[in-house]
């Protein structure tokens, strides 16, 4: 996992591409290693893939360090980076505990994620972008160029407008954008070394014994020691 | 013979022969009948006495650590519905996913979903407070559970795949809503807050469906009557005695306990058999 501390200010440095395709794989329960086609554009205006891809195949190399795009094209241009590392701030910000998401190369995962050639992964890249052009034309009716460009208060209020909208309906674009957005960018915050940290979960270490809660778990529970 | 319940009962229905024209050792007309499955339901809640335990590593705890018997075996006169249950307790802080996200949604505050500063706090607080607990139990073999050779559909070698079909019996509901009883009780015995109703009434809502805990046996069942099953106790079919059927397949019901090690006590007991019956120059 990169340093945040080594993060160059507003746009981190990409991340190790072997660790992003690796975070893929540990932070879904099955990834599906079919081979499948990328489909042709999804909207206009939008960037499909320009090469179709097979993805890993049944077989992958997995001594072989990847670099980006030898598996599939990345799709975000340096404008939609932008907007992710910005939304993954909003949805995942720094506070005194913890990181924030950009800083932990979060953006970089949402894109190898929504790039991949597989069902979920291409249902999620169409709501994704569809989603962040939604944001850019919401900042040009503010008179701005686009959303990263809008003061951080009003992006706050646009996102908070998308979260009650994705309370009230899950399943109805935008709320479906928001609601499938944080999903990834928290889950991808809280499948790294940092994001465990914060969240409390000290497991998958090997030990030697497994002796039960400790004392004072049980003693707050009004359970007698062990 | 043991390709996996299902998959023997492919092979078998799919050897046709001018002497088995209904699919090998099935002149009973029983090859693709009784299939069962445990009968399963579940039911969670957020334990508001878990909140923010002090740190500690609690693999092991999620998955298969904490399992309860059935604790009525005996007791079958009260109850209306054959067989028994085990229950899976499911809690604590599992290793995060890309689901961990939105697992605070239904318990977080505020009219739209969680995220920036308040994800954060939700998570620290309700992480590993969720607990969760699945019944899978026992079914008697019925008349609707069976599968065939589908017409139309083949494999990509051109082979018949099967075509499943399943109804619940009156049986089985009644167990579920037993099971939906006493798990939302246990619930509530630790103080959860639940956020659905409880499947008691409406247990056709609350079954799992069938084939879905992958614990499919059956459709080569054994037996004591040749006409009523396919096998007999050693797993031997009974119209060709060269052939022991090795997995699930023979099962006439499913019990209240994973059926793997049943399958290999049967192999076992089978090849016991076997071994014999060759030194005694029987086969």
């Amino acid at each position: 996992m990169n340093d945040p501390s080594k993060s160059d200010g507003e746009e981190p440095s990409r991340i190790n591409r072997r660790v992003a395709l690796q975070w893929i794989s540990s932070a879904t329960v099955a990834i599906p290693l079919l081979e499948l086609e990328v489909a042709a554009a999804e909207k206009p205006g939008i960037r499909p893939p320009s090469v179709v891809t097979k993805g890993y195949g049944p077989d992958p190399d997995l001594l072989r360090k990847y670099k980006p795009g030898d598996l599939w094209p990345l799709t975000f241009d340096k404008d939609q980076r932008r907007l992710m590392i910005v939304l993954c701030d909003v949805i995942m910000p720094a506070d005194k505990t913890s990181p924030s998401a950009s800083s932990l190369g979060v953006h970089d995962f949402v894109d190898e994620w929504i790039s991949s050639p597989y069902p979920a992964q291409k249902g999620d890249r169409k709501i994704i972008l569809e989603g962040m052009a939604l944001l850019d034309e919401k900042g040009r009716r503010r008179g701005k160029p686009n959303f990263v460009s809008l003061p951080a208060k009003e992006q706050l209020v646009i996102c908070e407008d998308l979260a009650r909208k994705a309370k009230a309906n899950v399943n109805r674009f935008p709320g479906s954008f928001f609601y499938r957005l944080r999903n990834l960018v928290a889950g991808g915050y809280y499948t790294t070394p940092a994001g465990m940290k914060d969240i409390g979960y000290v497991g998958n270490i090997a030990q030697a014994e497994w002796n039960g809660p400790p004392d004072e778990v049980l003693e707050k529970l009004k359970l007698p020691a062990q | 013979m043991a390709a996996g319940s299902q998959e023997s009962v492919r092979l078998l229905l799919n050897s046709k022969s001018n002497q088995f024209p209904d699919g090998l050792a099935n002149s009973s007309g029983k090859v693709g009948k009784y299939l069962t499955d445990s009968v399963a339901s579940r039911v969670g809640g957020q334990i508001p006495a878990l909140e923010a335990l002090p740190l500690h590593n609690e693999d092991g705890v999620v998955g298969q650590q904490a399992y309860m018997p059935w604790w009525l075996a005996g007791q079958q006169d009260k109850l209306d519905f054959p067989g028994g249950y085990k229950t899976l307790l499911v809690s604590g802080r599992s290793m995060p996913s890309l689901t961990t996200g939105k697992s605070f949604d239904r318990v977080s505050e505020g009219d739209g979903i969680p995220f920036g500063k308040k994800l954060k706090e939700d998570a620290r607080r309700y992480y590993g407070s969720f607990q969760s607990i699945g019944a899978q139990g026992a079914m008697a073999a019925n008349d609707d559970c069976f599968c065939e050779l589908d017409p139309e559909v083949k494999d990509k070698w051109g082979i018949p795949v099967l075509r499943f079909h399943w109804k619940w019996s009156d049986d089985e509901l009644r167990q579920v809503s037993h099971q939906q009883q006493a798990m939302t009780e246990m619930l509530e015995a630790m103080g959860a807050r639940f956020f659905r109703a409880s499947y008691v009434d409406k247990p056709e809502k609350g079954i799992s469906q069938g084939g879905t805990i992958i614990h499919e046996v059956g459709g080569a069942i054994m037996g004591d009557d040749p006409k009523k099953s396919v096998a007999n106790q050693w797993g031997q079919t009974w119209d060709v005695p060269n052939i022991f059927m090795g997995d699930g397949a023979t099962f006439p019901g499913t019990a209240d306990k994973n059926p793997t090690l049943t399958i290999m006590a049967l192999a076992y007991r089978a090849a016991d058999h076997l071994a014999g019956e060759l030194k005694k120059g029987n086969l």
